[in-house]
C-alpha cells in the first residue's frame, strides 16, 4: 500500500508536469519588486516632492501676503493655496509611510472647516493647531476660509487682515495654517528615504506590506474621502434615499474650486492604479498590471483593471458636465452630484471588493481559515 | 459478564491501554496552553473580546456575553488552568469540563471569530469529558495512589472517529467545480504567498493551485484510512506533518497545524504509545492482565450515537435550503468547509426614520472593528444582526420608528463582484432564524 500511495503521487506529479507543455506552465508573471519600486520611485516620491514645493510656494507667498497686504499678494496666496491644494489630492491617494505617520489626510484637509473655531483661536490667541479640538480649524479648509470667506469682497478681506486691532493675530493664524502644512511635508520628506526600503522590501500582501497599505488606503480615499466627503455628504447623504442637503460642506466652500479638486482626485486616483509616473505620464508598472498579470475578471468576465479604469473615467464625466461650485449644485434634491454619486459608487465594489479579493490583500494578523 | 453478542459492542467495550489516550490529553491540554499564551500575547483577548463596541451573537446564545475588562482575562486565566489540568491530568473531569466551557463561551461570544478550528476544539475538549483519560499517567491517578493502565475501547475510539469525520468532511466539502476544476481559491491566494522562501517561486504557476486543490482534497477523505491501516501508517503520518506544516507556512492558520500533527498521533498503537511513556517512566512497565470488558450505562451509549448521527448530518443541513451555498451561506459553518473559498464585501448602511424625513449614511466602522466588518460583508445573518443594532441604536437616538438599508455587494471566488443584499428590503422588520433568508439577492441576478 506505501507503494501505492507513492505511485499515486508520482502519478499526479506526472499529470500535472505533464500538463507543463500546455497549460500548466501558465503562471502569474509580475515584477512585484518591480511594481513597488515604480510606486515608490516614480509616484510616490515625486508626489511627496511636488506636495513640498507647493507648499513651499504657499509659504513664500504668505510671507510675500504678511509684509504687503494687496489685492496682488492676496491673490498670488489664493493661487498658491489652490496649487498645494490639487498636489494634496494625488498624495492622498498614496498614504503611505511617512505620509501615512503624519496622518495627511486629517492635518491638512477636514472639511467643513469650523469658522467659529477659528476665529474663537484667533481672538484669544491661545490654540495648539495639533490639539483634538482643532482638527477642523485649520489646514487648508481653514486657508480657504480666511482667503475668501471672511468678507464678502477683496477689499473687505484685505481690512480684515489689516484690521488695527485683530489683524496682527489673524496674519498670525494664517501663517500658523501655513507653517503647520509645511512642517507636515518637511516630515514628509525627510521621513521617505527611510521608509522606502521596507516598503519596496516586503513583496507579500499581508498587512503591513507595502501592497496591502496601498490598496487599503486607495480604497479608502476613494470612498469615504472622495465619494462620501466630497459628494456624498453635500448631496444629501446616501441619495438612494434621499437625504438631508447641506451644499455648505463641500470641500472648498468659500472659493468654489470643489469641482477642480474633486476631478483632481479622480485623475489621481486613476495615475496612481495606472501606476503612471508622477513627473511624465509615462505608463509604469501599477496596480492594473498586477491584476492583469492575475487575470482578474469582473462579473462580466471583463477585464477588472479596464473595468475600474474606465467607470472612474464615467465618473470624471459626470464631474466635468458641472461647470459650477458644487455648493450651488448640492441645493436642489437628486442634482447633478447624485449622478457623479452614482457613478463613484459603481467604483466601490470594483477596488473594494473584487481588486482587494483578487490580489489576497489582508486587513488583519487574527488567525483565519478562509471562510 | 455484561458483554453482549454483539461484536462492535464487545469491541468498543473491551479494555483497551490508556496510552494513545493518556498521550492525546497531554498532547491537546499543551497545545490549548501554548494557544491561549500566544492569543493573549499577540493582545487578542482585548482586541476581540474587549474592545468592540458590538458582538455578532449566535441565535438562540444572545445571552452570551463578553465579560469586559478584567472578566474576560479571568476567562482566559481559568481556561489556561483548565489546559494544565488537562494536561497533566489533574482534577481531570473538573479540567474538561471547565476547559469545554469557558472555551465555548468565549466562542460563542462572537461569530466573527468563527474559525472551524475553535469548532474542532471546542468538540474535542467536550469529547474529552466523557473519557477517563486520567487513570493513568496522570496527578490523580497519583493523587488517589492508583493507576488504571485500561479503558474501554471506545473512549480512544470516539477521538479517532472525530477526527476522521473531520478530515473526511473537509475533502467532501472540497469536490466541487471551483476546487477541482478551477483550483479555486488557491489560484488566487498561492500567488499571493510567492515572497514565502524556498517554495515562493512555484506559487505563481497554475498547476501548483491545480496539484494543491486535487492533493488537498485526496489528503482529506483519505487521510483517516491510511492512518488507521498499520502498513500506510508511518507513510501517512509523515504526510499528515509535511501537509500541516505547508499550510502553517502559506496561510494565516495558527495553531492549527499543529494541533493537528499532534492529534493524530492518537491513531498510532497501543504499543508505539507505551514505549513513549515507558521512556517517561521507565519503572512503570508494568502490564496488568487486561481481561475485563467494560459495561456502559445505556444512556451514554445512546448518547454517543446520537452526538456522531449529529456530526454526520449537521455538515449536509445545508440542502436543506435553496440557492447557493456560497454565495448565501445558510448551513456553511459547523460543516468543516477549511480554506475553502474567497469571499469578500462590502455594504453601506442607510438608516432613515420616516416620521422626522430624515436619513443617515453609516460606515460599519464607526462601531465595528475592521475583521468584524469584513466578516460581517460577506454573511448575511450578520448584515441582518449588524442592521439590528443600528435600528434599536437610532429609535432610542430619535424615539421614532426607524427603517435599514443595506447596499452591499460580494464577490466568491474572484467571480465578480455582484449586489447581494436586497437593497430595497428593510431590514429592521426581518427576524433572525434558521428560515430561508429571501433577502438575499439570488447568485445569478
Amino acid at each position: 500500500m506505501k507503494y501505492l500511495n507513492f505511485s499515486f503521487f508520482i502519478l499526479l506529479i506526472s499529470t500535472f508536469t505533464a500538463c507543463d507543455n500546455k497549460t500548466g506552465s501558465e503562471k502569474v508573471d509580475f515584477d512585484r519588486e518591480a511594481f513597488l519600486i515604480n510606486m515608490a520611485d516614480n509616484v510616490i516620491q515625486p508626489s511627496i516632492e511636488d506636495f513640498a514645493s507647493k507648499a513651499e510656494g504657499l509659504s513664500v507667498a504668505t510671507n510675500s501676503f504678511n509684509i504687503n497686504l494687496s489685492l496682488e499678494s492676496l491673490n498670488v496666496l489664493r493661487a498658491e493655496l489652490k496649487e498645494t491644494w490639487l498636489s494634496y489630492q494625488h498624495l492622498a491617494f498614496v498614504h503611505v509611510g511617512p505620509v501615512s505617520s503624519v496622518n495627511l489626510r486629517d492635518r491638512v484637509n477636514i472639511f467643513p472647516t469650523k469658522t467659529d473655531v477659528i476665529e474663537e483661536n484667533i481672538n484669544s490667541q491661545n490654540y495648539v493647531l495639533g490639539s483634538a479640538s482643532n482638527v477642523a480649524a485649520k489646514g487648508f479648509p481653514a486657508l480657504d476660509y480666511m482667503l475668501f470667506g471672511t468678507a464678502n469682497t477683496d477689499e473687505e478681506i484685505l481690512a480684515y487682515f489689516g484690521d488695527p486691532d485683530f489683524g496682527e493675530s489673524r496674519l498670525k493664524y494664517l501663517s500658523d495654517l501655513v507653517e503647520d502644512i509645511q512642517t507636515t511635508s518637511n516630515i514628509m520628506s525627510e521621513g521617505w528615504a527611510d521608509y522606502r526600503s521596507t516598503f519596496i522590501g516586503n513583496v507579500g500582501t499581508d498587512v503591513g506590506s507595502g501592497t496591502s497599505l496601498l490598496v487599503n488606503e486607495y480604497n479608502f480615499q476613494f470612498d469615504i474621502r472622495i465619494k462620501n466627503a466630497k459628494i456624498g455628504f453635500p448631496s444629501g447623504g446616501n441619495p438612494r434615499t434621499g437625504g438631508v442637503l447641506s451644499p455648505e460642506s463641500v470641500e472648498a466652500y468659500f472659493s468654489g474650486w470643489s469641482g477642480d479638486l474633486a476631478e483632481k482626485a479622480v485623475q489621481s486616483s486613476i495615475a496612481v492604479f495606472k501606476g503612471e509616473h508622477f513627473n511624465s505620464s509615462e505608463d509604469g508598472l501599477g496596480l492594473d498590471d498586477y491584476l492583469k498579470a492575475f487575470d482578474a475578471k469582473d462579473r462580466n468576465d471583463d477585464a477588472l483593471a479596464m473595468a475600474i479604469i474606465s467607470q472612474s473615467n464615467a465618473a470624471l464625466e459626470e464631474m466635468e458636465k458641472i461647470e459650477v461650485p458644487y455648493s450651488e449644485v448640492a441645493t436642489t434634491e437628486g442634482s447633478q452630484l447624485v449622478d457623479v454619486y452614482n457613478a463613484l459608487q459603481a467604483v466601490i465594489p470594483l477596488i473594494k471588493v473584487d481588486m482587494t479579493s483578487a490580489l489576497s490583500v489582508s486587513i488583519t494578523f487574527q488567525d483565519n481559515d478562509g471562510d | 459478564m455484561t458483554v453482549t453478542n454483539w461484536l462492535p459492542t464487545y469491541r468498543l467495550n473491551q479494555a483497551k491501554h490508556i496510552a494513545p489516550l493518556a498521550t492525546f490529553r497531554v498532547a491537546f491540554g499543551v497545545m490549548m496552553l501554548a494557544s491561549i499564551i500566544r492569543f493573549g500575547a499577540n493582545g487578542w483577548i482585548a482586541k476581540q473580546y474587549i474592545e468592540p463596541e458590538f458582538y455578532f451573537s449566535y441565535y438562540g446564545f444572545e445571552w452570551i456575553q463578553s465579560w469586559g475588562n478584567p472578566g474576560m482575562y479571568i476567562l482566559f486565566a481559568l481556561m489556561g488552568i483548565a489546559a494544565i489540568g488537562i494536561a497533566l491530568g489533574a482534577f481531570y473531569k473538573y479540567s474538561a469540563s471547565l476547559f469545554f466551557l469557558s472555551f465555548t463561551y468565549v466562542e460563542l461570544i462572537d461569530k466573527t471569530n468563527y474559525l472551524n478550528h475553535y469548532y474542532f476544539v471546542s468538540i474535542i475538549a467536550f469529547l474529552l469529558i466523557l473519557v477517563p483519560a486520567n487513570k493513568a499517567y496522570s496527578v490523580d491517578a497519583w493523587r488517589m495512589k492508583k493507576q488504571d493502565f485500561y479503558v474501554p475501547a471506545w473512549s480512544i475510539h470516539i477521538i479517532i472517529l472525530q477526527l476522521s469525520l473531520v478530515y473526511f468532511f473537509a475533502g467532501l466539502a472540497k469536490l466541487q467545480s471551483d476546487w477541482l476544476l478551477e483550483a479555486l481559491p488557491l489560484k488566487i491566494w498561492l500567488p499571493s504567498r510567492a515572497d514565502t522562501p524556498i517554495i515562493g517561486a512555484l506559487l505563481d504557476y497554475k498547476w501548483t493551485a491545480y496539484f494543491f486543490s486535487w492533493f488537498g482534497a485526496f489528503y482529506d477523505l483519505t487521510i483517516p484510512f491510511f492512518l488507521l491501516w498499520k502498513r500506510t501508517r508511518v507513510f501517512a503520518y509523515l504526510t499528515v506533518i509535511a501537509f500541516h506544516f505547508m499550510t502553517a507556512a502559506l496561510f494565516q492558520i495558527g495553531m492549527f497545524p499543529y494541533i493537528m500533527v499532534v492529534s493524530t498521533l492518537i491513531f498510532f498503537s497501543e504499543d508505539f504509545h507505551k514505549k513513549l511513556w515507558n521512556k517517561l517512566f521507565p519503572q512503570r512497565t508494568q502490564d496488568l492482565q487486561k481481561s475485563i470488558a467494560y459495561s456502559n450505562p445505556a444512556v451514554l451509549k445512546y448518547f454517543i450515537i446520537l452526538y456522531f448521527g449529529l456530526q454526520i448530518l449537521l455538515p449536509f443541513r445545508y440542502t436543506l435550503y435553496p440557492g447557493k451555498l456560497f454565495w448565501t451561506e445558510q448551513g456553511y459553518r459547523f460543516s468543516w468547509r477549511v480554506m475553502l473559498m474567497e469571499k469578500m464585501g462590502y455594504s453601506q448602511f442607510t438608516v432613515t426614520v420616516p416620521e422626522q424625513n430624515k436619513s443617515y449614511e453609516v460606515f460599519p466602522n464607526q462601531y465595528l472593528t475592521p475583521v468584524q466588518e469584513k466578516m460581517m460583508n460577506t454573511q448575511p445573518d450578520m448584515i441582518l444582526q449588524f442592521a439590528h443594532f443600528l435600528r434599536d441604536k437610532y429609535q432610542t437616538d430619535f424615539d421614532a420608528e426607524v427603517e435599514v438599508f443595506v447596499e452591499s455587494y460580494a464577490a466568491v471566488n474572484g467571480k465578480g463582484s455582484r449586489p447581494f443584499i436586497n437593497p430595497e428590503v428593510n431590514l429592521a422588520t426581518i427576524e433572525r432564524g434558521y428560515q430561508h433568508k429571501n433577502w438575499v439577492l439570488p447568485y445569478n441576478q
